[in-house]
C-alpha cells in the first residue's frame, strides 16, 4: 500500500538541516553579530597599540581567533588585588551555541517532533541523526568564526594564515612564537571545536532526564565555574589559551583536553542513546497527572 | 498487517493506566476504541505507536515484536492527542517538512490530501493563526497523505463540523478498501458504529467488551423480524 522507504540516519540529518538549520538562519546572523563584536573590541584594542607604536603588524586571520579564545587569567581567590575579570567573549559565544542547541535539538520532541520521531523508524535513527546535527551545527558556527577572522583582517590588509608573535605577545599574552604552528591551531581551533560537541552531545543527553531549560543551565554553570577554577576536568578550561600549559606552568594541556573532551562526548553519545532508545514519550498532562 | 496485543499492562508510578489488554487487529478494516475520559485510550494508541514501553504484555506486529524487532510500526500515520505542528510554517510547509524524512510523496500528493479535507495548500496563513478545527484537519491530512498502513487517530472527530466528520469518515472507509489497518478513538459511540467493524470498549484501563456494531444491528433486526 505505501512506498517502502526505509527511515535513516541521512534523512534525519537532512530534515535537521532543513528544519534546525536552514529555517532557523537568523540565530546564525546572531553569531556573526556576536563575532564581529567581539572582533572590533580586538581591532580597537590593536589599532591603540599600533597608534602608540607598540605594535607594527596588522593581525591575521589566527590572531583573532587566537584572541577570540584566549580567555582569562586564572583566578586566585586569595589575592585581594587582583581585578574580577568577566571572559566576556568565552561566555557570550558559549551561551549562544548553548541556547541554540538546546532550543532546536533538546526541543524537538514535542508537536511535530514526535510524528518526526516515528517517521524516523527506528529511535536510534532520531538520535544519531539529532547528534549529527548538533555537529553539523557546531561546524557552522566554528566556519562562521573564521570567516568573519578572515574578513576582519583581509579587510585590514593582511589575509596571511600565520600567527603574528608580536601582536599575540602584546594584546593576548601568549608567546606564539616559542610553539609549533600545529599545536596551536589545535589549541586554538580544533580543540575548541571538539570540546563545543562534547558539551552539546552533554547537554543533548541531559534534556533526555530533566527539562531542556534545566540543561541549559547546567552547561552554563559547568561553563562559569570552568572560567574560574583552572581544572582539567572542568571542561570551559580548554576554551581559554591562558589556561593552557602552553602558557601556563600548571595548566590544562592539550592531550588531557583531548581525553576529556573524547570521553565526555562517547559517554553521552551512548549513555543518551541507551535512554533515549528505552524512555517513554508521553504528553506532559499524562507525566503530572501520575 | 497484523497486530496482536497480549496481556498488555502499563503503570505508572503505581497508577495502572492499562491493565491486561489483549487484542487482535488485521488489515482492511477499522477499529474503534471507546471509553470515557481517562479510560486509557490514548495510552493505548501511544503503546501500538511504540512511544511507550509496556510494563507487561507484548504487542506483535506483522510477527515482529514492537519494541525489540522493531523500535515503530513501519508503515502509521498517527494523530495523537491534539496535533502540534510549527506555529511559524504554513499548514502545507508543515506536511512538506514531515514528509520530507521519507520522501515517499510529492508536493501534489500532499496539496490532495490538504484539500480532500477542505484546507488550502496555497494558503499562506501560519499554523499558529489556524482555527482548532483546521489544525485538527491538518492532524488528520497528515496521518494518511503517505498512504500508511496503519493509521491510529485519537479523538478525530473533535472541533470538526458535520460536513467535515462525513468527509472524514468517507476518508477512512477508502483507507480500509485500500488495506489500511485503522484505530480510532472516540467518546461517541454512535459516530464508533458507523464506520467501525469492531469497537474495544475500554474501562479504567481495562477491556471490558468487545463488539461488532454490524452484526449487533442485523441480530437487532433478526430479533425484530422474529416477534
Amino acid at each position: 500500500m505505501h512506498k517502502e522507504n526505509q527511515g535513516t540516519v541521512l534523512h534525519q540529518l537532512r530534515y535537521d538541516i532543513y528544519h534546525g538549520t536552514r529555517n532557523n538562519w537568523l540565530q546564525y546572523v546572531g553569531f556573526i553579530f556576536v563575532f564581529i563584536l567581539i572582533h572590533s573590541f580586538f581591532l580597537t584594542h590593536w589599532q591603540t597599540l599600533s597608534s602608540h607604536g607598540v605594535v607594527n603588524a596588522s593581525p591575521s586571520c589566527w590572531d583573532y581567533i587566537l584572541d577570540f579564545f584566549k580567555g582569562i587569567q586564572k583566578v586566585s581567590f586569595t589575592d585581594r588585588r587582583e581585578r574580577f575579570d568577566l571572559p566576556i567573549p568565552f561566555l557570550l559565544f558559549n551561551l549562544s551555541l548553548t541556547f541554540t542547541i538546546g532550543k532546536y535539538a533538546c526541543c524537538d520532541l514535542e508537536g511535530i517532533g514526535l510524528l518526526t520521531l516515528l517517521q524516523s523508524k527506528k529511535r536510534s535513527v532520531w538520535w544519531d541523526g539529532k547528534c549529527l546535527w548538533c555537529v553539523f551545527h557546531v561546524l557552522c558556527v566554528y566556519a562562521l568564526l573564521f570567516l568573519t577572522a578572515f574578513c576582519f583582517s583581509a579587510l585590514n590588509g593582511n589575509s596571511s594564515m600565520e600567527f603574528t608573535p608580536q601582536l599575540n605577545q602584546a594584546l593576548s599574552q601568549i608567546p606564539t612564537q616559542t610553539f609549533e604552528k600545529w599545536t596551536l591551531l589545535q589549541a586554538t581551533f580544533f580543540l575548541p571545536i571538539l570540546v563545543s560537541i562534547a558539551l552539546a552531545f552533554l547537554q543533548l543527553s541531559l534534556s533526555l532526564w530533566i527539562p531542556p531549560v534545566f540543561s541549559m543551565l547546567v552547561i552554563i554553570c559547568l561553563l562559569v565555574i570552568s572560567a574560574y577554577f583552572c581544572n582539567p576536568f572542568l571542561i570551559g578550561n580548554y576554551f581559554m589559551l591562558l589556561r593552557s600549559d602552553l602558557v601556563l606552568e600548571d595548566g590544562v594541556s592539550l592531550q588531557t583536553g583531548y581525553l576529556v573532551s573524547s570521553g565526555l562526548l562517547f559517554l553521552s553519545f551512548f549513555c543518551g542513546k541507551i535512554c533515549f532508545c528505552r524512555m517513554d514519550f508521553l504528553s506532559r498532562s499524562e507525566i503530572y497527572e501520575n | 498487517m497484523k497486530i496482536e496485543i497480549h496481556n498488555l499492562s502499563k503503570v505508572i508510578r503505581k497508577a495502572t493506566i492499562l491493565d491486561q489488554i489483549s487484542l487482535v487487529m488485521e488489515s482492511g478494516k477499522i477499529y474503534g476504541l471507546q471509553g470515557r475520559n481517562g479510560s486509557g485510550k490514548t495510552m493505548l494508541m501511544r503503546c501500538i505507536c511504540g512511544l511507550v514501553y509496556p510494563t507487561e504484555g507484548e504487542i506483535w506486529i506483522d510477527e515482529k515484536k514492537l519494541n525489540q524487532d522493531i523500535s515503530f510500526p513501519q508503515s502509521i500515520g498517527a494523530l495523537i492527542e491534539n496535533p502540534g505542528f510549527i506555529g511559524s510554517y504554513s499548514g502545507f510547509q508543515n506536511l512538506k517538512l514531515l514528509a520530507s524524512i521519507n520522501p515517499t510523496i510529492d508536493d501534489a500528493q500532499i496539496a490532495s490530501s490538504m484539500e480532500r479535507l477542505g484546507l488550502i495548500p496555497d494558503d499562506r496563513k501560519k499554523y499558529r493563526k489556524y482555527s482548532l478545527g483546521m489544525k485538527q484537519k491538518l492532524g488528520i491530512a497528515a496521518t494518511f497523505m503517505e498512504n500508511p498502513d496503519l493509521i491510529l487517530l485519537d479523538e478525530p472527530f473533535n472541533a470538526l463540523d458535520e460536513k467535515s466528520i462525513a468527509v472524514v469518515k468517507d476518508i477512512l472507509l477508502e483507507k480500509k478498501k485500500q488495506g489500511a489497518l485503522i484505530l480510532l478513538s472516540c467518546h461517541d459511540h454512535e459516530d464508533l458504529e458507523q464506520i467501525c467493524d469492531e469497537i474495544f470498549v475500554i474501562q479504567d484501563g481495562k477491556q471490558i467488551r468487545t463488539y461488532s456494531p454490524l452484526k449487533e444491528s442485523e441480530r437487532s433486526k433478526t430479533n425484530e423480524e422474529g416477534t
